[in-house]
């Protein structure tokens, strides 16, 4: 009965933990290339 | 069991846990105490320092218990919240405006470019620790001594004016603080801080300066502290109390009504007797043992508060008593059964406060870990967000 | 006092609720994003050990404890002034309202209290681990405690879950998760927080500008801004989506609301949504005046957005209060004279009741709840108490949404300046992202004026106007406190802008 608001609610972490890794990922390659 | 005794047993609960709260927020206000004493324990820069970053790490806790204090008590007795809040207006303002100014003071004190210059953080703090006890234990005061306000729910009817409580006096609020009895407990909650507040610096600060000058203040604030909680107390048992008829829920003054709960409550009476003696062998190990055993004190005097000042608050509400009696009616007077949420509300909220010793544990873990060394001189030269 | 409320006691007690409620709301949404940046932050150094990291975790931190500390003062009024201000409200909706506040400071105040002393102070107290987890959740804790205070707000523009009894005299709550889980709740905390994410990563984009164009610090600042613009521009997108949602629950749950926002007086279908529109000045609702002096529409739009259907009927100002009977919506009159058979009724069953006439109070009981639904209309005293100020919320919902489309925007020229330019050169970007700051807390402070000025005079939609909710008071008495907060708060931000430039000037520390 409450699914859709649960699953919405759930979208906030989901979205700052994909937020951090590609964060991660583009720092990454941001910094191999810096440090050419 | 029925529904009538179900919501009887979370009315209690729920006094029970604001009761709780109200102890450890007591207790916590050593936080104010202390900034009431910077300048009296401390001489020198790096001394004042080591106080304001031993009670700069625990501030927090004093006010995020404050906040949810109130929330809790909005939540489980919400007529009180409404009653007292809008009635009793400026006490309530002026507390808030007292912690308002203590929230940036710890942050903002020494950082550059101060507009306002530290003098007048420190005078926030000092501010803090003066207002915010005297009013807080002026307004508990309230609940044994009753306050001018009446409650009619009808009035809700009436668009032209449908506030259902009302103040009955124009100060609102403030007049609590010419009743002696009121502010006799304000003084008292003001010097208990003061007294926890040096226990606890000999506790969390290394230097000895700091630890001779806190005995002998120990005794300065211990002893009017001491007499001023006995006034209370004996006044309390000796004075009238608000005493609701169970039967009819008539509210009538009764003589001696607090001792007469005392001694129907034995629990109550254990509780309070055991808070009585940790704090005073806590006071006893301070003031007169001089070995590592004297800085313990704290371990003893906060327990011993918490358990002290829970018993008083049972005492205003339980035993068919007014926890927030009205001297203008008496039948506007609030019980924990007549002003309390709704049996779905207080038990979805039981439910809640069953995290709270989660909450309490993770508290107790990062406190550990920030203190298990005792504050230092050397301390505060090195560590660079020190306040 | 005299036994009739005095108006200004309400606008008054309005105009402290909305200047303490903004001053809190002016640091709140950088408290919510950068805390998560600074986790993020954190992290990276804890992953590569590269001390780089650490120092910059560091500085944006000092940045946090300044914000955060005016935080917490601005926040400690509002949870009390729902009961010195807004005394009858605190009891007529106490019984739902007080539990997500209670929650808040059970759940959320805690964490983030005892989590954040080791975030400060505990760099050498405790292990790298540990305080990254500190760090965590004290970022979790700040959110956690804006989802329970939204869940309260939402609860006020779309009340649900609850019951009216008659005995008690109150709102009671009947369903826990039809307060919590309401889609008006989930999709309001959503847009909070990603906008306010929005506004964060702004901020650190903007300050590490500015260290750009001083030539200080280069790397540190090319770094720090990629990182939020990454976490800007996930976050702004979902703000903008979410907000969507956000619009539509309006347009069903607060139809007048969304009628403001869109300076809709001639209700439509096919409505075309106003992309570009100048009101026309000194409109009122009973004069004849063209409500526009410029209208750039998008056909239909309006439609679709409120209804997921282009020829869906929107309600305009007028259909609302003057009723419209071929889409079925009464007029306001009418549902004042409901209101104030529900208020009539609501006494007659009390007194029938204490005088032990069960008949009469049977009788009354169901005229209660016959027309309990516009409980609130019954305190009118006019039809067209029931519109809130156009221009306000139009104005404040297209400078919102305008800016949020430009953040998006903005947040990919950054991301595509620092990684295929070096967006040391780009002076012009590096100045446009330190003007952007301000930007964002505009757009943060008009999103809140149309979620609380739309729902005038509503402090419970339908079922409490703000005139039955305030405390018992003197008006001198709000004039005084309002004023005392304005000399209070305005003095606090003074000193902290002067503390933060200053932090922001001194720079990451070696």
């Amino acid at each position: 009965m409450y699914t859709t608001s649960i699953i919405h609610l759930i979208t906030w972490p989901i979205l700052v933990v994909i937020a951090y890794f590609i964060i991660a990922y583009v720092i990454k390659k941001y910094e191999q290339k810096e440090g050419k | 069991m029925n529904g009538t005794d179900t919501y009887l047993l979370l009315q209690q609960y729920w006094w029970v846990i604001v009761s709780l709260l109200g102890s450890i927020l007591v207790f916590l206000m050593f936080v104010q105490g202390g900034q009431t004493l910077i300048y009296t324990l401390g001489k020198t820069t790096n001394e004042q320092k080591m106080l304001v970053n031993s009670l700069g790490r625990k501030w927090e806790l004093t006010f995020t218990t404050l906040v949810t204090f109130g929330g809790a008590f909005f939540a489980s007795f919400p007529l009180f919240y409404s009653t007292s809040f809008g009635g009793a207006y400026w006490v309530w303002i002026a507390i808030l405006l007292a912690f308002v100014v203590q929230a940036v003071a710890y942050e903002y004190r020494t950082k550059p470019n101060n507009f306002f210059g530290s003098k007048t953080y420190e005078a926030f703090l000092l501010i803090n620790g003066i207002l915010g006890t005297i009013l807080i234990g002026t307004a508990v005061a309230t609940f044994f001594t009753g306050s001018e306000f009446s409650v009619d729910k009808i009035r809700l009817t009436n668009p032209g004016s449908p506030v259902i409580s009302r103040w009955e006096g124009p100060a609102h609020g403030l007049e609590a603080a010419l009743n002696p009895q009121n502010l006799i407990l304000g003084l008292t909650i003001f010097f208990l801080a003061r007294t926890l507040a040096i226990l606890y610096f000999m506790n969390n600060i290394k230097d000895d300066q700091i630890l001779s000058r806190s005995r002998k203040h120990l005794w300065y604030n211990a002893m009017p502290f001491v007499v001023l909680f006995l006034t209370f107390v004996i006044w309390l048992m000796l004075s009238k109390g608000f005493a609701v008829d169970p039967v009819t829920n008539q509210v009538f003054l009764e003589d001696y009504k607090y001792f007469h709960n005392l001694l129907s409550m034995p629990v109550v009476l254990i509780l309070f007797l055991a808070g009585v003696v940790l704090v005073l062998t806590g006071l006893y190990l301070s003031l007169l043992r001089s070995n590592k055993h004297g800085r313990k004190g704290i371990w003893l005097t906060g327990p011993g508060t918490i358990l002290a000042v829970l018993s008083l608050l049972l005492l205003a509400g339980f035993n068919h008593t007014a926890y927030y009696p009205s001297t203008y009616d008496l039948q506007s007077s609030l019980t924990i059964t007549n002003s309390s949420s709704s049996i779905y509300t207080l038990r979805t909220m039981f439910i809640v406060s069953l995290i709270v010793p989660f909450v309490a544990a993770y508290i107790w873990y990062a406190w550990r870990a920030m203190d298990k060394k005792p504050i230092t001189g050397a301390e505060m030269e090195n560590d660079h967000h020190a306040y | 006092m005299n036994d009739v409320l005095d108006l200004s006691l309400v606008d008054w007690s309005r105009a402290q609720f909305a200047l303490t409620a903004m001053y809190h709301w002016f640091f709140v949404p950088l408290t919510l994003g950068i805390t998560f940046i600074i986790a993020i932050m954190e992290t990276i150094y804890v992953k590569t050990g590269s001390e780089a990291w650490k120092k910059a975790t560091r500085f944006w931190m000092t940045l946090f404890a300044i914000n955060f500390a005016i935080g917490v003062a601005t926040g400690i009024i509002l949870e009390f002034e729902f009961g010195t201000n807004w005394s009858n409200y605190s009891w007529f909706v106490g019984d739902i309202f007080g539990a997500p506040l209670a929650i808040e400071g059970i759940m959320a105040f805690f964490l983030e209290t005892a989590f954040i002393a080791i975030m400060f102070f505990g760099w050498d107290k405790v292990g790298k681990k540990f305080h990254l987890t500190a760090t965590w959740l004290t970022a979790i804790g700040t959110n956690l405690s804006a989802l329970w205070i939204l869940v309260a707000n939402a609860w006020m523009q779309h009340p649900a879950g609850m019951y009216f009894n008659p005995d008690t005299t109150r709102n009671e709550m009947l369903n826990f998760w039809e307060v919590f889980l309401s889609p008006v709740a989930i999709n309001k905390f959503l847009h909070t927080v990603f906008s306010s994410y929005t506004l964060a990563a702004i901020f650190v984009i903007g300050v590490s500008a500015w260290f750009i164009l001083k030539k200080r610090n280069l790397a540190f600042a090319k770094k720090s801004m990629l990182v939020a613009a990454i976490f800007g521009i996930i976050s702004s997108l979902y703000m903008a989506v979410t907000g969507d949602g956000s619009a539509y629950e309006v347009a069903q749950k607060q139809p007048m609301k969304l009628a403001a926002m869109e300076g809709l007086y001639e209700g439509r279908s096919n409505g075309g949504l106003t992309v570009f529109g100048i009101l026309t000045p000194g409109k009122q609702y009973d004069d004849n005046k063209e409500p526009f002096v410029v209208n750039l529409q998008i056909p239909n739009m309006l439609s679709l957005l409120s209804y997921r259907d282009a020829k869906a009927f929107v309600p305009g100002i007028k259909d609302l209060t003057e009723g419209n009977p071929e889409q079925g919506i009464p007029a306001t009159r009418e549902k004042m004279e409901q209101g104030k058979t529900a208020i009539a009724a609501l006494k007659s069953y009390k007194l029938s009741k204490e005088a032990g006439d069960t008949a009469a109070a049977n009788e009354s009981l169901a005229a209660l709840q016959d027309n309990f639904k516009y409980f609130g209309y019954g305190y009118l005293n006019d039809p067209k108490d029931n519109i809130p100020h156009v221009s306000l919320v139009f104005y404040s919902f297209r400078i919102m949404v305008l800016l949020g489309f430009y953040f998006i925007f903005f947040f990919l020229l950054i991301i595509y300046f620092v990684q295929v330019k070096d967006v040391a050169r780009q002076r012009w970007l590096m100045r446009l992202a330190v003007f952007s700051i301000p930007l964002a807390y505009i757009a943060s402070q008009a999103g809140w004026m149309v979620a609380e000025m739309g729902r005038q005079p509503w402090v419970i939609q339908d079922i409490m106007p703000t005139v039955a909710a305030v405390s018992h008071l003197d008006t001198s008495s709000v004039q005084i406190t309002f004023w005392l907060f304005v000399i209070l708060f305005t003095s606090l931000l003074i000193a902290e802008i002067k503390i933060m430039t200053r932090q922001i000037k001194i720079g990451p520390k070696e």
